[in-house]
């Protein structure tokens, strides 16, 4: 797990100390990962009684542990969809192992999009965003934060301007051009 | 990328994407026209701009992290999500099942919940439990709670009543709102609830909606209660199921809850309300700190706010919880007062206060004139300042008074005497009118209160199961409140009407008809005091009709429990009340109360006074005759067509009467009290006289011998029954009527031979025995037994059928002294049957 980046997107997180944030990295990680792996192991997708996302989820059942006390829910947002991403991605590269062979052009993609499209059956598409996220975090990381909260965590617009600090306009502007870039850079796959 | 280039493209981009489609591209040439590299390269991420929308519309965990629109929920239909709360999701549901259309929002928890709910069945027993108190609250300002359900695997949830309103701080910024009248509206609804024994906990403006008509509506009662018992296991408080910004200090220290901490929040909500500022924003700071300064706060002096008003938040939201208002009516009293321009309790010095600030601007004057000071008590008391408390401060203002007079020297008080004394008594006429007027609004709006609260009593409150009990508590609550009261002359014919109403239906509710309660003593007070207050009435105008008959009907109502049958056939008593009462018709002869009044006479009448059966017969036809005279009658309509139902039911019992006339009037009964159930299916007085015209009819049938057709109205006479009784498992006049239809059920199916039938009759019985008060008796666990027997013998258990049969001859022959057996025929089929077992 890469504990630089999520620091730098924590860097104004002034009160947690390092230690405790370590700490409180590994046991998200954990916990969202044990969450999300029973989502994604379970292929029907008719039973859909989850009122919340996965990560609101974590964070209440964390307050309810008592492990949150003194931080606020926005900085744990922040955390929380920078991991839901990388356990996506890793989950997908597991599955990815399991049926190579087909790639993605330029048509097919339109092509699912008109008939129904649902990440979890792409595990290539959702490497090759995780690649573009990289380099977008290069020179946009603000944008590529949004982008982990916004699609990788499934926040609201409203909750993912709250944990930035920004407004819910900025954030609407930054999503949409996110996306028609890192759309422009799936187009190759 | 460089970063330059990627800020130029990146808010250009940004701009372009937020006009409509056709624009986008001309918006770039003009902005980046001078650029053909950074032109090229945003034209090209522009033309994406659809699919990518398409393509991170949902991200790889969204499926499964929300429910979707057409979602089946039991028989709701999720519709659309109404928002998200720190508690979970709200949705807009349709109920699809095929009952009538409705809509409802469904808050959805956490599943995180679930586990909890479903390991434990203790605490999902105590979640069901919970809910059905909840579902009995039934205000106008409530939004009802009707369903809930935990368990089986999926979130626990509540189904509420969908309120379509705005949030109470969105409703206050449209316009000019009676920001008190609407508090005191709220006040009301939690009042309610405190009476039901429930609080909310989490009182705050988002949980007030407002609709159209300007009613307030409180959502999310006693949730909170559900999720956070403190009685309860730990592990299912998931968090602190309330907000920060409203909660009490006992709910941030964790202490106990009471009515004192809805008091508490309500008196936040009202500063918010009044200053439209939220009195603190505490949801984003450590825990630790809102604990230090929920020990010290208090409200600020704001500019929008009274010091009167200032004076009541305050006490509203002490942070000790003895020192706030010790009831949400007292809060609301107060509020009221300040809108009224009255003194309130929470400046203890009250009037006093007042007097020795008049005293103040006019210290000369008062001392002149200490007569002043009686008349401005005086006013007092007629501004219903309660008695107690007007005598109390009239001493302290006389001792004062004398006070100063002593202190200035009377001579100096009679020199300054002659224009202050024209001044004085200007002002004091002032005040006297002022206080003349307002004293008539406050009875208007004090008695307009009570109307409604004895409309409540009635309907709203006695109606439902085991409501009974509250709506007497709701009116002698009432009653002593404004009992106290001196109403000026004008308010004082509708303050004597009103409570000598409010007497005549605690009088029905404590021993009426379908009273649940049984108080004899009770009602007979209650009757006592509301003939004297028709009398008093009537003294004050003999020529109003109503009053008139209002008196006669309380007078009867309190004769006719000792009216007997004459053993010479002679009118008796009977002859005086029937002149009374003709005298009335003829004065009133189209007045739909008086032919009320009149039938319910001639009903009575027919009831005791049974020595001629032809003349019983007649009693009650006429009766019939009158109740439809007045059935028309707007708003008494329920009422008569209860009384309609009755009368027929008892005509189809009256012996003598032609079989196929008796059925006529059974099946009229049923047919008044199914339409008075689907009027109101809540109205638990009509679904008991439905059990009993269904079981009326039922027993029509059985003399017949049509034991087909009686079996199962007797079932669902018996079923009725079985609801009440357990939604109201107090109620003694329900507890005391469950056997005699399951019992007949039970013979008709023996009868019939339907096994299967008599099968379930002995199930429903055995429930029915242990139910019932008193328990069943000999007679029953007789029947119980004979059936018992029959099915053994039906199942070729011969010893189990002679074991059945014995034990219930010997029940037989110990009740054989007892002349009380509904059907004779019953016992001796039994004893027929049993001796053929036993053999």
């Amino acid at each position: 797990m890469d504990y630089a980046v999520a620091e730098r997107l924590l860097e104004e997180w002034g009160r947690g100390d390092r230690e405790s944030l370590d700490r409180l990295m590994g046991l998200v990680y954990h916990e969202l990962h044990r969450m999300a792996s029973g989502v994604l192991r379970s292929e029907s997708t008719t039973n859909r009684t989850r009122p919340t996302s996965l990560v609101n989820e974590l964070y209440l059942e964390l307050q309810r542990q008592g492990r949150l006390e003194t931080q606020g829910q926005k900085h744990f947002f922040s955390i929380a969809a920078f991991l839901m991403r990388q356990i996506l991605v890793s989950h997908a590269r597991k599955r990815n192992a399991q049926k190579r062979g087909s790639g993605f052009g330029v048509e097919s993609l339109s092509e699912v999009m008109e008939t129904g499209f649902d990440w979890r059956e792409q595990p290539e598409l959702i490497i090759a965003l995780n690649d573009a996220l990289a380099r977008l975090e290069e020179f946009d990381p603000v944008k590529a934060a949004i982008v982990d909260m916004r699609f990788f965590a499934d926040l609201s617009i409203e909750s993912t301007a709250e944990a930035l600090n920004l407004s819910p306009t900025t954030v609407k502007r930054h999503w949409a051009v996110a996306r028609v870039w890192l759309y422009e850079q799936l187009q190759g796959v | 990328m460089k970063s330059e280039t990627w800020r130029r493209i990146d808010d250009c981009l940004a701009d372009a994407l937020e006009l409509p489609v056709e624009e986008r591209r001309a918006f770039l040439r003009l902005r980046l026209g001078d650029d053909e590299a950074v032109l090229a390269e945003a034209l090209k991420l522009v033309g994406q701009a659809e699919g990518a929308e398409k393509l991170f519309s949902q991200g790889p965990m969204a499926g499964l992290s929300g429910l979707a629109a057409g979602s089946r929920l039991g028989p709701w239909e999720l519709v659309k999500p109404l928002g998200t709360g720190g508690m979970g999701v709200v949705w807009l549901a349709r109920r699809v099942d095929g009952q009538a259309s409705m809509m409802a929002a469904i808050k959805l928890l956490p599943p995180a919940l679930s586990g909890p709910l479903r390991g434990d069945s203790d605490l999902l027993q105590r979640f069901l439990m919970e809910k059905q108190i909840l579902a009995r609250l039934q205000h106008p300002n409530i939004a009802r709670l009707l369903d809930a359900s935990a368990g089986g695997g999926e979130s626990p949830n509540f189904v509420m009543e969908y309120v379509e309103g705005v949030p109470l701080m969105e409703y206050l910024g449209t316009g000019n709102v009676d920001r008190l009248g609407l508090f005191l509206k709220i006040c009301g609804a939690v009042e309610y609830a405190h009476a039901n024994l429930i609080i909310h906990r989490d009182l705050k403006p988002q949980n007030i909606l407002v609709e159209k008509s300007g009613e307030p509506k409180l959502l999310d009662f006693g949730i909170g209660k559900i999720l956070n018992d403190p009685a309860g296991d730990a592990s299912i408080t998931l968090q602190r199921a309330f907000s920060l910004d409203y909660a009490s200090p006992e709910q941030i220290r964790g202490g106990l809850i009471s009515t004192a901490t809805d008091v508490y929040s309500l008196g936040l909500i009202l500063f918010e309300m009044m200053t439209g500022e939220r009195a603190r924003r505490w949801h984003d700071k450590a825990l630790g700190e809102v604990l230090a300064e929920t020990e010290r706060f208090e409200l600020p002096a704001r500019d929008g706010l009274s010091a009167d008003l200032l004076a009541v938040l305050r006490k509203a939201t002490a942070v000790e919880e003895g020192r706030r208002y010790r009831s949400v009516s007292e809060l609301a009293r107060d509020v009221a007062r300040v809108r009224d321009g009255m003194p309130v309790e929470a400046r203890p010095a009250g009037l006093l206060y007042q007097l020795s600030c008049f005293a103040r601007r006019n210290v000369l004057t008062v001392a002149a004139s200490s007569v002043a000071l009686l008349l401005i008590c005086g006013l007092a008391v007629w501004g219903f300042v309660s008695a107690g408390q007007a005598e109390k401060e009239r001493a302290v203002a006389v001792e004062k008074s004398r006070q100063l007079e002593v202190a200035l020297g009377a001579e100096q008080a009679a020199r300054l005497a002659g224009k202050e004394q024209e001044e004085l008594a200007r002002h004091l006429g002032r005040i006297a009118r002022d206080g003349e007027a307002r004293a008539e609004a406050r009875v208007r709006d004090l008695l307009k209160v009570f109307d409604s609260l004895i409309a409540s009593a009635r309907w709203d409150v006695s109606r439902l199961p085991g409501g009974t009990s509250t709506g007497i508590k709701m009116l002698e609550k009432a009653l002593s409140q404004i009992e106290v009261l001196e109403p000026t002359p004008a308010a004082r014919a509708n303050f004597l009407l009103l409570r000598a109403e409010a007497h005549s239906e605690l009088a029905e509710l404590y021993g009426g008809a379908n009273s649940n309660v049984g108080n004899t003593e009770g009602a007979a007070r209650n009757q006592e005091k509301a003939v004297a207050l028709w009398k008093e009435l009537r003294g004050i105008d003999r020529k109003n009709v109503n009053w008139e008959r209002g008196w006669l009907d309380a007078r009867f109502r309190m004769a006719r429990g000792e009216l007997k049958a004459f053993a010479d056939g002679g009118l008796g008593p009977w002859k005086s009340w029937t002149f009374e009462y003709e005298g009335l018709l003829g004065r009133a002869p189209k007045n739909r109360l008086v032919a009320r009044s009149v039938g319910s006479f001639y009903f009575w009448r027919g009831l005791r006074w049974p020595v001629v059966v032809a003349q019983r017969r007649k009693d009650w036809e006429k009766a019939l005759t009158y109740f439809r005279l007045g059935a028309d009658e707007a708003g008494g309509g329920r009422f008569v067509l209860r009384d309609m139902a009755l009368t027929h039911k008892y005509l189809a019992g009256v012996a003598g009467m032609e079989p196929g006339q008796k059925l006529q009037h059974a099946t009229e009964a049923m047919r008044l009290d199914r339409l008075r159930v689907k009027q109101d299916e809540n109205d638990a007085g009509a679904r008991i006289d439905l059990a009993f015209s269904v079981g009326s009819l039922a027993d029509a049938h059985m003399v017949q011998g049509n034991y087909s057709t009686a079996q199962p109205g007797y079932l669902e006479s018996f079923l009725i029954r079985k609801g009440l009784a357990v939604s109201d498992p107090n109620n003694a006049f329900v507890l005391r009527s469950l056997l005699y239809p399951i019992r007949l059920y039970g013979v008709m199916s023996a009868r019939l031979k339907d096994w299967k039938a008599l099968g379930g009759a002995v199930k429903e019985m055995e429930w029915a025995a242990e139910t019932s008060r008193p328990k069943a008796g000999g007679l029953d666990i007789a029947s119980l037994n004979y059936w018992k027997g029959l099915l053994a013998l039906e199942a070729a258990d011969r010893v189990g059928a002679c074991r059945y049969g014995r034990e219930a001859s010997r029940l037989l022959e110990v009740e054989k002294g007892k002349t009380w057996i509904e059907n004779p025929l019953v016992l001796q089929g039994l004893l027929a049957a049993c001796e053929g077992l036993a053999r």
